[in-house]
């Protein structure tokens, strides 16, 4: 009898525990859903809002899937006095060679500093690590100041020139080539292939995955970046997208809030979808850059 | 960054085999060096040198000392930035601490479903610009008709005036600076927490241990340098809090979310006072300074251990 009761209890005790734990697995999944949800919910919202007919981005109680949608939003937004388009090349441009100009100028530095001995490493090191730790953005007022004594304020160029000399980019690379073996470079030089061609056949195509996790993360900073176009770009017609955002923020006769949201939503599109092909990428770049 | 300095100390001198000409390493170097020094190194300078300044961006410099660094520790309004870039830099570095936390331990759980997919969807607002996710949340937070007062409604809240109160105009930054910036703390997470080793886990379970007992005395004790690490740049990236309450709520209301970033902006390009600014900036370059030089002890430490 005793014996029995023992069995029963063991086994009753067995399938708690088999419910615990579908219980657990459960609510582990519902919380993770849960902060999807969250998380992704403003994204929802900029591209429900940004196809709502206008004037009924605000009303009360908010509509989650709008009735009645409408494309008018992002026609407007290319009809306008400076059109969407001239904005988006403004940002295409600047980023291109933004990101092009960093990986080219700090690849080759971070060589230098990887492979080669020449006076001075020692120093330049330390100040590319000085540079890399003191974030840009507090050194505005300075950088506008030499941007315009050298007179190119208000220009595209002004946009990219100052942040090619990538210090965080070169100490990435040189991070990255110190693990490259000496010896490409050797055959290289029997060969008697010129230094340049070494750099540019042998060792850059070894060195693709650090090219790539650095370029991601610089775009993302510089599409996304604010401050420093705000402050030195004047026309109109040269700024950039998410600076475009901030001058259909303050404009008194726009409207249609529909139309921002429309707006946000093309500034956001091509970063979204370039984080979606290349995540791993962005990843080791998050990691390895440590930039927040 | 603990990597930096770790790997800066192992540089060692190489023997090169086969001879290169010298001159043929110009071309490596001199770009970048003179674009580095024009952009990086000479603001810096002219930061410093300016700040003891006063200049309206024409004619002569006027020497007036440490006239701009006193100017700056007793005016109430440059201190208010200050106690307002701590405020809501506290406020994200909390909130990005705990859910990053939590849902970097949620996906290193592997009795949960489809981890790859939640990460992506919990990464993505890291991609997205600072000035969309303030017209987003502009709208959402909206006092009357915004979508996150109606979903408090339901839970009894009543109608909070988000943008129009001081404090709730805080958390109305931190709120969105926080939604973005968490991907980059929950990488951080992720590969802390992946470097525990399982066998500790495994003897835990041995002696009986539960799983709160486990995150007690396991895994947060092993992510404790994560920890710091992320509070360390948390602590930086504060400091460039500028686009969100720039175009959210202009700084106000009542100033009390003008960052000290917006406050420097704003006396150097928007009132000329050059040198004001400058001294602002080097305090700042200074503040960064020192905490990249804690960084660096901890990174030193690390390292002997």
């Amino acid at each position: 009898m005793a014996w029995e009761n023992i069995i029963s209890v063991d086994s009753r005790n067995k399938s708690a525990a088999a419910w615990l734990a579908i219980i657990r697995r459960w609510s582990l999944i519902g919380l993770a859903g849960l902060f999807a949800l969250i998380m992704v919910f403003p994204l929802f919202w900029l591209v429900s809002g940004s196809i709502k007919l206008p004037g009924t981005l605000l009303t009360y109680p908010p509509t989650l899937i709008p009735e009645a949608y409408t494309f008018d939003n992002f026609r407007v937004l290319f009809q306008r006095g400076i059109p969407f388009q001239t904005f988006f090349f403004n940002s295409v441009v600047v980023s291109a060679f933004h990101v092009g100009g960093a990986v080219f100028l700090s690849s080759m530095m971070g060589y230098a500093l990887a492979k080669y001995d020449f006076p001075g490493k020692k120093l330049l090191f330390g100040l590319i690590l000085l540079g890399m730790l003191i974030p840009i953005q507090v050194l505005v007022i300075p950088m506008f100041l030499v941007v315009r004594d050298l007179g190119f304020t208000n220009t595209r160029t002004a946009l990219v020139l100052p942040f090619i000399a990538h210090p965080l980019g070169a100490f990435l690379f040189r991070q990255y080539m110190l693990g490259v073996p000496d010896s490409v470079i050797e055959s290289g030089r029997i060969e008697g292939a010129s230094e340049f061609r070494i750099f540019g056949q042998l060792f850059a195509p070894m060195v693709v995955p650090a090219f790539a996790a650095f370029a991601v993360v610089d775009f993302v900073n510089v599409w996304n970046g604010f401050i420093w176009p705000l402050v030195v770009v004047r026309d109109q017609s040269k700024f950039v997208l998410p600076v475009w955002l901030n001058t259909l923020i303050q404009d008194p006769y726009l409207q249609n809030n529909a139309m921002l949201f429309a707006a946000s939503l093309l500034t956001v599109i091509p970063a979204v979808l370039l984080f979606i092909f290349f995540q791993r990428q962005f990843v080791s770049g998050f990691s390895a850059t440590s930039e927040k | 960054m603990a990597r930096v300095f770790q790997t800066l100390l192992q540089s060692r001198p190489r023997r090169h085999y086969y001879p290169y000409r010298r001159s043929s390493i110009l071309p490596f170097i001199l770009p970048f060096v003179i674009l580095f020094v024009v952009f990086r190194l000479w603001p810096v300078l002219y930061a410093v040198a300016l700040s003891f300044h006063e200049w309206p961006g024409l004619g002569d410099w006027n020497f007036i000392g440490f006239g701009n660094y006193t100017r700056f520790f007793t005016d109430r309004y440059a201190l208010l930035t200050v106690f307002n870039t701590v405020f809501m830099g506290a406020g994200e570095l909390l909130l990005t601490i705990v859910f990053g936390f939590t849902f970097a331990y949620m996906l290193s759980n592997r009795k949960l479903p489809m981890r790859g997919f939640f990460r992506t969807i919990y990464f993505i607002p890291r991609v997205v610009a600072l000035p969309v996710g303030a017209i987003v949340f502009t709208l959402m937070l909206h006092h009357e008709v915004g979508v996150v007062n109606y979903v408090l409604s339901f839970f009894g809240v009543g109608n909070i005036p988000w943008l129009r109160h001081p404090d709730f105009a805080r958390i109305a930054v931190i709120l969105v600076r926080s939604w973005i910036g968490l991907g980059f703390v929950l990488i951080y997470f992720t590969a802390g927490l992946e470097g525990i080793p399982d066998d500790l886990y495994e003897s835990a379970d041995i002696d009986g241990a539960n799983g709160i007992q486990k995150l007690v005395f396991i895994t947060i004790p092993m992510i404790r340098r994560v920890i710091v690490f992320v509070g360390i740049i948390g602590t930086v990236a504060a400091f460039q809090l500028f686009p969100v309450p720039y175009m959210m709520t202009a700084g106000g209301p009542s100033r009390a979310t003008t960052p000290v970033m917006m406050y420097m902006v704003n006396r150097g390009i928007g009132q000329n006072q050059y040198g004001f600014a400058s001294s602002i900036a080097v305090l700042l370059v200074v503040l960064l300074g020192l905490i990249a030089l804690v960084q660096f002890r901890i990174g030193g430490r690390e390292r002997n251990n």
